[in-house]
C-alpha cells in the first residue's frame, strides 16, 4: 500500500465535501423515527379498517330492518296465492261475462256485427 | 267462437254454445284461464288460413259448434275443420294456400326432436319459447325456458324463436298446450314467410302408434292428433302445412341413441327445469335416464330415491305412458333389480328379445311423410336404425290388444 501525504488542508476540505454528500448520524436517527411512527400510524389504520371491514360484513348478513317473523312470511305466502287463485277466477268469470254480452248482443241484433265476423271490440275492464 | 288478430295477439270470445271446459284431443279434460295470447313474430300478411289454424290449436277445445274468423278462410279449411270437429267455420271466401317448398323442424331440444334434426341437417329450427302472460300470476318459475332457448341457439342451425304465452290460457291440469299442436302455431303464423310446406315434430313411435302418453295404450294406425289422415293431420295439411314425424317409426330408445350420437349432442336437453344440465330430480329426467342407461348398457345412475314422489308411479302395476320404454329399460339395465324399479320388474316378464323390436323402424312410418321428404327419411333410417321385420312389425299392431 502507498502513503501518499497530503497537507491538512486539502484533507479537511475532501473530508468536508464527503460528509457534505451524506446523511449525519442523527439525521439518520430523526428518519428511522419518522418512519417508526408512520407503521405505527398505518397499523392503527389498519386496525380500524378491519373493524369497519367486520361491522359491515355483519350488517348485510342482516337485513336493515327489523325481519319479519316466519308467521309474517306464512301469511304473505297464503295471501301470495289466495290472490293469485283468486284472479283466476275473475279472469274465467270475464270471459263468462264476455259470453253472456255477445249473447245479448246477438239476440238484440240478430243480423249485427258479431254474426258477420267484424272484430272483436277491443274494450277490456282491465289489461 | 269469435276471434281476431291483432297483429301478433290473438284474442277469443265463446259463443252461447260455447264452455270453459272441455278435453283436448287427446281426451284429456282441460279447463280455460284466459281468452287472449300473443305469439310473436307474427307477419301481419300471413295467409288467413294459417292465422285460421293457429287460432284453433288454441280453441279447439272451447269451440262447440261454430266459430267465425276475422277474416275469410279457405273453402279447404273450413271443410277440414267440419270434417274433423263437426264445427261450421266462416267467412270462407280465400284462395287455399300453396304448399311451401321447405320443411322445418318443430325443434324442443328434447332428444326426439334433436333425433328428428338429424334426419334433416339441413331444415331450420322454428323453437317455441314461453314467457309468462300479463295477465296470468305466474306461479311455475322453475320452467326455464330461457335455457332451452339458449341451447337451441348454440346448435348453429338456422333458428326462428317463437315467444308465446299461449300455454296460460289454459288452466287445468296447468298452463301448457290447450292442444298439443299449439307448439307449432307460431311456425305456421311463419310459414309464408320462411316457405314452409312441412313441419317436422319429433313425436316418436310411442305417440305415434302406440297410444302413448296420456293416450290410449293400443295401437292406433288411425292417430287424430299425428297421423296425416287424422284430423289434424288434415287440418294442417288444408293449409299448405304438412305434419311430418320424422322419427315417427322409432321408439325413445332410438330417439336416444340418435341424438347421443348426433352433431347436436351437446345441446340436447329433456328436462325443462335444470340450468347447468338437466335436474336429474324430477319424473321425466327418471324415465329418459331408464331409457339412456338402457342404451348406454349401464347400471341407473340417479339421485331419485323410492321414497320420493316421483317413484312412487313406478310402484303401482301398469299401464303407464311410454310403457314399451319402460319395458326396453326393464329388460336391459344391470342391477335393476336392486333399484327403485324393483317393484315394476315384478309386473312384466320381459327380455332383450321380446323388446329387440323396439330398436327398429316401423316402415309405415316411412310411408306416411310426404314425397318431398320421404326418401331422405329411408335413406337415414336404412342407414342409421333398420327396418322392423314382418314379426316386429306384428308387435306394433298388437300392442295394447
Amino acid at each position: 500500500m502507498m502513503r501518499v501525504l497530503v497537507p491538512a488542508r486539502l484533507r479537511k476540505a475532501v473530508r468536508t465535501w464527503f460528509d457534505s454528500r451524506y446523511i449525519s448520524i442523527a439525521d439518520h436517527r430523526q428518519d428511522i423515527r419518522d418512519a417508526l411512527w408512520e407503521v405505527k400510524t398505518l397499523r392503527r389504520e389498519v386496525v380500524t379498517l378491519q373493524a369497519e371491514v367486520e361491522r359491515l360484513r355483519n350488517a348485510k348478513a342482516r337485513p336493515a330492518g327489523p325481519s319479519p317473523g316466519k308467521a309474517r312470511i306464512d301469511d304473505t305466502h297464503r295471501l301470495a296465492q289466495e290472490t293469485a287463485k283468486a284472479l283466476d277466477g275473475v279472469l274465467q268469470n270475464e270471459v263468462l261475462v264476455w259470453q253472456a254480452i255477445d249473447d245479448l248482443r246477438s239476440r238484440l241484433a240478430p243480423a249485427g256485427p258479431a254474426e258477420q265476423g267484424a272484430p272483436l271490440s277491443r274494450e277490456r275492464p282491465c289489461v | 267462437m269469435r276471434v281476431t288478430w291483432t297483429g301478433g295477439e290473438l284474442t277469443f270470445r265463446l259463443g252461447a254454445e260455447d264452455e270453459i271446459t272441455g278435453h283436448a284431443s287427446d281426451g284429456h279434460p282441460v279447463k280455460l284461464a284466459t281468452n287472449s295470447c300473443v305469439i310473436s313474430g307474427a307477419p301481419a300478411d300471413a295467409h288467413p288460413d294459417l292465422f285460421a289454424v293457429a287460432a284453433w290449436t288454441v280453441v279447439a277445445p272451447w269451440t262447440r259448434r261454430r266459430i267465425t274468423f276475422d277474416r275469410a278462410i279457405s273453402a279447404e279449411v273450413a271443410a277440414a275443420l267440419h270434417d274433423g270437429w263437426g264445427v261450421e267455420a266462416g267467412p270462407v271466401g280465400a284462395e287455399p294456400r300453396p304448399d311451401g317448398a321447405r320443411l322445418a323442424i318443430s325443434y324442443s331440444g328434447g332428444a326426439d326432436s334433436v333425433a328428428a334434426a338429424s334426419v334433416y341437417p339441413e331444415a331450420p329450427f322454428v323453437h317455441f319459447r314461453r314467457v309468462p302472460h300479463r295477465r296470468v300470476p305466474n306461479r311455475w318459475p322453475h320452467y326455464r325456458s330461457d335455457v332451452l332457448a339458449k341451447l337451441a341457439r348454440r346448435t348453429g342451425r338456422e333458428l326462428t324463436i317463437v315467444e308465446s304465452d299461449l300455454e296460460y290460457t289454459l288452466a287445468e291440469p296447468r298452463p301448457g298446450y290447450p292442444e298439443h299442436h299449439a307448439v307449432a302455431a307460431g311456425a305456421l303464423l311463419l310459414a309464408d314467410r320462411l316457405d314452409l310446406g312441412g313441419l317436422g315434430f319429433g313425436y316418436e313411435m310411442g305417440s305415434r302408434w302406440l297410444g302413448g302418453g296420456r293416450y290410449l295404450h293400443r295401437y292406433t294406425p288411425d292417430n287424430d292428433l299425428w297421423a296425416p289422415h287424422g284430423r289434424w293431420g288434415r287440418l294442417f295439411a288444408s293449409a299448405g302445412m304438412h305434419i311430418v314425424l320424422p322419427v315417427g317409426g322409432v321408439s325413445e330408445a332410438v330417439t336416444m341413441r340418435l341424438a347421443l350420437g348426433s352433431d347436436l349432442k351437446e345441446h340436447v336437453r329433456w328436462c325443462l327445469r335444470g340450468t347447468d344440465g338437466p335436474c336429474r330430480e324430477c319424473g321425466k329426467c327418471l324415465y329418459k335416464e331408464l331409457i339412456q342407461a338402457a342404451v348406454e348398457r349401464r347400471p341407473l345412475d340417479t339421485p331419485i330415491t323410492a321414497d320420493r314422489a316421483p317413484a312412487r308411479k313406478w310402484f303401482k302395476p301398469p299401464p303407464y305412458g311410454g310403457q314399451e320404454m319402460i319395458e326396453y329399460g326393464l329388460a336391459r339395465v344391470p342391477g335393476i333389480e336392486h333399484t327403485l324399479f324393483a317393484k315394476t320388474l315384478e309386473y312384466f316378464d320381459v327380455s332383450e328379445e321380446s323388446t329387440g323390436w323396439l330398436d327398429h323402424c316401423y316402415p309405415p312410418a316411412i310411408d306416411e311423410i310426404p314425397a318431398a321428404w320421404r326418401d331422405q327419411a329411408a335413406a337415414f333410417m336404412a342407414a342409421k336404425v333398420g327396418f322392423m321385420t314382418d314379426d316386429e312389425r306384428r308387435r306394433v299392431e298388437t300392442w295394447g290388444s
